[in-house]
């Protein structure tokens, strides 16, 4: 196991190189220029060029490469553009918030998402299970930007039970137990918007493993011992239904974070997609690499948590 | 001699595409206390179907549309679907299935397998259970059995996952235990042991034996009595000598006949002709009178009776008393 986990990190070395590789050319080769912003009637062009110069974007492709690769293995990412901020310090500042958001739809989509398979599976074509399934399927469809929007129009303006946007009731100015309060009531909304479409797959998943497993053999063998349904169903049937639920697991943190980007600007949730998307338009290039990055390094740390778990979870991979 | 299982009567009918149809009709029979009683049959022949029955496990689109099952003297399909999970399912009956590859969980270990058993039908804490379960697996041949609980299926070959069924089944000590070709998917060395171990734990633990197999050999070998079936009916029954020794219906013969001995001489084995016609597509009549050499007329429209000859049970007119008054 030890040898096997080693391996696989091992593995993740030069993929993560590539990757910076590739998000850093992509960057580059992207049209437009990061000092577009600075430029007024006022200002001097040979200001600019010295600025420019200054800033490194005039070095060989390679130069600002292991300039850039430096600042990211020290942690850091480089510099803003304007103000000259720590864009890892930035992105310290709102990795938690996403990471409140992000964790809360994941366990919520395993927490619904599997019960509702089960019901699903174990009541096949009966209007429960139809019910569930229609769910499921406007769950998949519907954009998160419209469900939001829906979901802030039904609970936070029609019924006022929830706050329409942010994190935390700035003028109330709770402390302990109240502030911490006041997040999860933030929280809920963006949660569940963000959650959806993972609770949908989840569901729409474990419910087909769950019927295929009842047909196992050993199901028949469980029924024979007498055992209760519910001993069936949950002993014998779930826990290798689960088996490749857990491939799911990994995939989804990426998506998830991902999902955070639309789903922050909805709810104004001071998060990393936040950040993201006011990057993108200003041409905050140094953000947005050092947040590619942060995305891609967490679909290969997905990939490799699911493949562990899944080695846990089934008996005959672990031996 | 008391009767543990007794079959009166069963029908058993599955809704497919193409309509209804009986995978099998008016069975009966009984299994005595502490006596192997051997289903032996085609392929088709609905001889797992009535195994299944007897265990409520047939599949979903088949429901049993008459008959009675007594189990212990209990008439089981009056109990609710609860009452026979509680009390007679692992209990009183258990079954051992073909592929031991595929019927164990692979998930969970061995030693929880064969204890949730016994905690589900005895009031026993889980030492009890676990030591129950260590005397049992000992009992059928497992080596270093504290070992083996600890193991998931797949580390175990064939022949002692099969070992691990049976003691499965035993643990609860049942009054009957089906086993539906149990050896059909090991070795033939292994498939010996399997049967040795069996004749000797029916002893031990006074058991009766459903035995379903299409294997003649081992029909002879561990059967008390016998049961033919054919296209869902029980053509004849009757103690294993009896049946051996002098086959009534025509496709008893035939079956015996194509056993394959060694002091046969000769050169082609002898066959039935023809083969088992799909549950659609079941001739009138006799079953069997398309591949029947003696079929006749009457055999093509009406079905035969159940006729006595010795201590067997017959289902052929060539059995029927002949009725002196017609030829005047």
């Amino acid at each position: 196991m030890v040898k096997y986990i080693s391996k696989r990190l091992l593995v993740s070395i030069p993929v993560i190189i590539g990757i910076t590789i590739l998000s850093f050319i992509i960057m580059k080769l992207s049209p437009g220029d990061p000092l577009a912003n600075f430029i007024n009637p006022s200002i001097n062009m040979e200001d600019l060029e010295k600025s420019r110069q200054a800033l490194g974007l005039n070095d060989p492709l390679h130069i600002q490469y292991v300039k850039w690769i430096g600042q990211v293995i020290r942690g850091n990412f480089g510099y803003t553009y304007s103000g000259n901020h720590s864009i890892g310090n930035l992105i310290l500042e709102r990795l938690p918030n996403t990471v409140i958001l992000t964790l809360s739809a994941f366990i919520l989509s395993f927490v619904v998402g599997i019960p509702l398979g089960v019901i699903g599976a174990v009541r096949k074509n009966t209007r429960i299970d139809y019910g569930i399934t229609l769910m499921s399927l406007v769950g998949v469809a519907i954009p998160s930007f419209f469900f939001g929007l829906l979901v802030i129009y039904v609970f936070a303006l029609l019924l006022g039970i929830f706050p329409s946007g942010g994190m935390e009731n700035i003028r109330a100015g709770f402390t302990g137990f109240a502030y911490y309060m006041d997040i999860l009531h933030h929280l809920v909304l963006p949660a569940l918007v963000l959650s959806l479409g993972n609770i949908a797959s989840v569901s729409r998943f474990t419910r087909s493993n769950m019927l295929d497993i009842l047909k196992e053999d050993y199901i028949r063998t469980a029924k024979a011992k007498g055992l209760r349904n519910k001993a069936i169903i949950y002993r014998h049937a779930l826990r290798n239904a689960l088996i490749p639920v857990v491939t799911i697991f990994g995939l989804s943190i990426p998506f998830l974070f991902s999902g955070a980007y639309i789903t922050e600007s909805i709810f104004n949730w001071p998060g990393m997609g936040q950040l993201g998307i006011r990057a993108i338009q200003d041409r905050e290039y140094g953000i947005i690499m050092a947040l590619n990055l942060i995305t891609a390094t967490l679909v290969l740390a997905g990939n490799l948590v699911s493949d562990i778990l899944y080695a846990i979870v089934d008996p005959r991979i672990r031996h | 001699m008391n009767t543990i299982l007794e079959v009166k009567d069963l029908s058993v009918q599955f809704r497919t595409e193409e309509g209804s149809f009986h995978a099998i009709e008016h069975v009966s029979f009984s299994v005595q206390e502490q006596k192997t009683l051997a289903i032996v049959g085609e392929s088709g022949s609905g001889k797992s179907v009535t195994s299944l029955a007897i265990m409520q496990l047939i599949a979903e689109n088949g429901n049993i549309t008459g008959g009675e099952i007594f189990i212990d003297g209990q008439d089981i399909l009056k109990l609710s679907r609860k009452q026979v999970q509680h009390s007679i399912l692992g209990k009183k009956i258990s079954m051992i299935f073909q592929e031991p590859m595929t019927a164990l969980n692979p998930v969970i270990r061995i030693g929880e397998q064969i204890t949730e058993s016994i905690l589900e039908h005895q009031q026993v804490s889980k030492q009890e259970a676990r030591k129950i379960a260590l005397d049992t697996l000992k009992q059928v041949g497992i080596p270093s059995p504290e070992q083996r609980m600890k193991q998931y299926p797949h580390q175990l070959s064939g022949g002692m996952r099969q070992r691990v069924m049976i003691a499965m089944g035993l643990v609860t000590k049942p009054k009957i235990m089906i086993a539906d070709e149990p050896t059909t998917a090991l070795d033939v060395t292994i498939e010996a042991q399997i049967l040795n171990l069996l004749e000797e734990l029916k002893r031990t633990y006074k058991t009766s034996i459903l035995f379903v197999t299409h294997d003649l050999n081992i029909v002879a070998d561990i059967a008390d009595d016998v049961l033919v079936m054919y296209c869902g009916e029980v053509i004849e029954k009757g103690p294993v000598v009896d049946i051996f020794e002098h086959p009534r219906h025509p496709y008893t013969k035939g079956l015996l006949a194509t056993m394959p001995s060694l002091d046969q001489d000769e050169k082609v084995l002898p066959t039935i002709k023809g083969s088992v016609p799909n549950i659609s597509k079941r001739p009138q009549g006799c079953h069997f009178h398309p591949r029947c050499e003696h079929a006749t007329d009457q055999c093509r429209t009406t079905k035969p009776q159940t006729y006595q000859v010795g201590l067997q049970t017959v289902q052929c007119f060539l059995y029927a008393p002949k009725k002196e008054s017609s030829n005047a």
